[in-house]
């Protein structure tokens, strides 16, 4: 399932199990809960065992769009150059937790003949994984700022080439008053840019779903961190490129 | 680059003053019949005749005649090609192709945690 059918498909279950179970509190505090009122000529147990089985489809249908997604992240994760080992090993493996724990609850709620185990399982689902809120953003997070680090140490090699570059053009008798102040501004971009995306990992890589369930903006720093990050070694990218325009006219002797 | 120009094309600039070039870019010699049809259909019959004795040994470079390509000519001197080797890739300019590559991944990264985190689907708060 491509990534859009998994989101839409996660929404409408979402949406479903609020329609079917109002008054469980998926994510926020825990709500009174409020049965299905039974209707015409139903028998309260016959409301009772639909209520369940539709819980039971709903609450399996979650799990069922959460899993693929877990492993398509963790496929993702293992194809990417960017992201460090150790951060690497350390999102794996809340994958791997997080997914044997839906796996479990999988199997729990199809055993379950009772409403109220039933919806436990099901608020499990969510608030003991969040899978989506936390864990998916949360390796985004991880892999865009060792991305961002990544990004840092190639901007601090050009800016050792463009030094040379100067020094070189120098000698040779031009004027590199302005080169020089640039390449300034762009090594204290980079290290801003990489000092910012430094601080994601550890941000977010200890973070629980109870974190979450207690502070819904839990993640918001370390976007914000990375936002930075981005558009630090933005303009280091942009003062690389400025510095090495004004000193193209000599980039075949200098060897820019 | 220039690699990617036909052999027939560099001649045209070197094949001799004012002969024709055709379509194709070869020249026509002033001893030649018409140039080959567009359509490239010539048999191999309608091939330009032997340069005249007054011409420099004829060399073909064109493409090999084939039944549907266009009709081989002779052509002038030699052509001696000068490739303009293009400047060498400097270390700058690939690191920095890598950075707009970076970029584009962490743009990526943010724009899908920023979705993930705005619309947790299923979720719910």
């Amino acid at each position: 399932m491509n990534p859009v059918r998994t989101r839409l498909a996660a929404a409408l279950v979402g949406a479903g199990l609020v329609i079917v179970t109002p008054a469980a509190a998926w994510a926020g505090p825990r709500r009174p809960v409020s049965t299905a009122s039974t209707t015409g000529s139903e028998s309260p147990a016959d409301s009772t065992r639909r209520t369940l089985e539709d819980l039971r489809t709903r609450c399996l249908a979650a799990i069922d769009v959460r899993l693929p997604a877990l492993a398509a992240t963790k496929k993702a994760l293992s194809g990417n150059d960017h992201v460090t080992d150790d951060h690497e090993a350390a999102l794996a493996a809340d994958l791997d937790r997080t997914a044997a724990r839906l796996r479990e609850l999988a199997e729990a709620i199809k055993a379950d003949t009772e409403l109220a185990a039933l919806r436990d399982h099901c608020r499990s689902i969510f608030e003991d994984n969040r899978v989506f809120a936390l864990v998916l953003p949360r390796v985004r997070l991880v892999v865009g700022a060792d991305t961002a680090t990544d990004a840092g140490a190639k901007l601090g090699d050009i800016a050792a080439r463009l030094a040379d570059a100067i020094a070189k053009a120098e000698a040779a008798g031009r004027d590199v008053t302005q080169a020089k102040l640039d390449l300034d501004l762009m090594k204290a971009h980079i290290a801003s840019g990489t000092a910012s995306a430094g601080t994601v990992p550890g941000a977010v890589l200890g973070l629980t779903p109870a974190d979450w369930n207690a502070d819904h903006e839990v993640l918001t720093p370390a976007r914000q961190s990375l936002r930075s990050a981005r558009a630090d070694l933005e303009v280091a990218r942009d003062l690389a490129r400025k510095i090495r325009n004004e000193l193209k006219p000599l980039a075949g002797s200098l060897q820019v | 680059m220039l690699a990617a120009i036909s052999a027939g094309t560099l001649l045209a600039g070197c094949g001799g003053g004012n002969q024709p070039a055709t379509s194709s870019g070869v020249v026509a010699s002033s001893a030649s019949p018409a140039p080959a049809a567009a359509t490239g259909a010539e048999a191999p019959a309608t091939e330009p005749a032997a340069p005249s004795a007054t011409e420099p040994a004829p060399t073909t470079t064109g493409p090999a005649p084939t039944a549907t390509g266009p009709a081989p000519t002779t052509t002038g001197p030699v052509a001696t090609t000068t490739t303009t080797t293009a400047a060498p890739t400097s270390g700058i300019d690939q690191g920095l192709a890598d950075i707009d590559r970076a970029l584009a991944d962490l743009d990526t990264h943010l724009t899908d945690a920023d979705r993930d985190v705005a619309t947790p689907e299923g979720d719910i708060r």
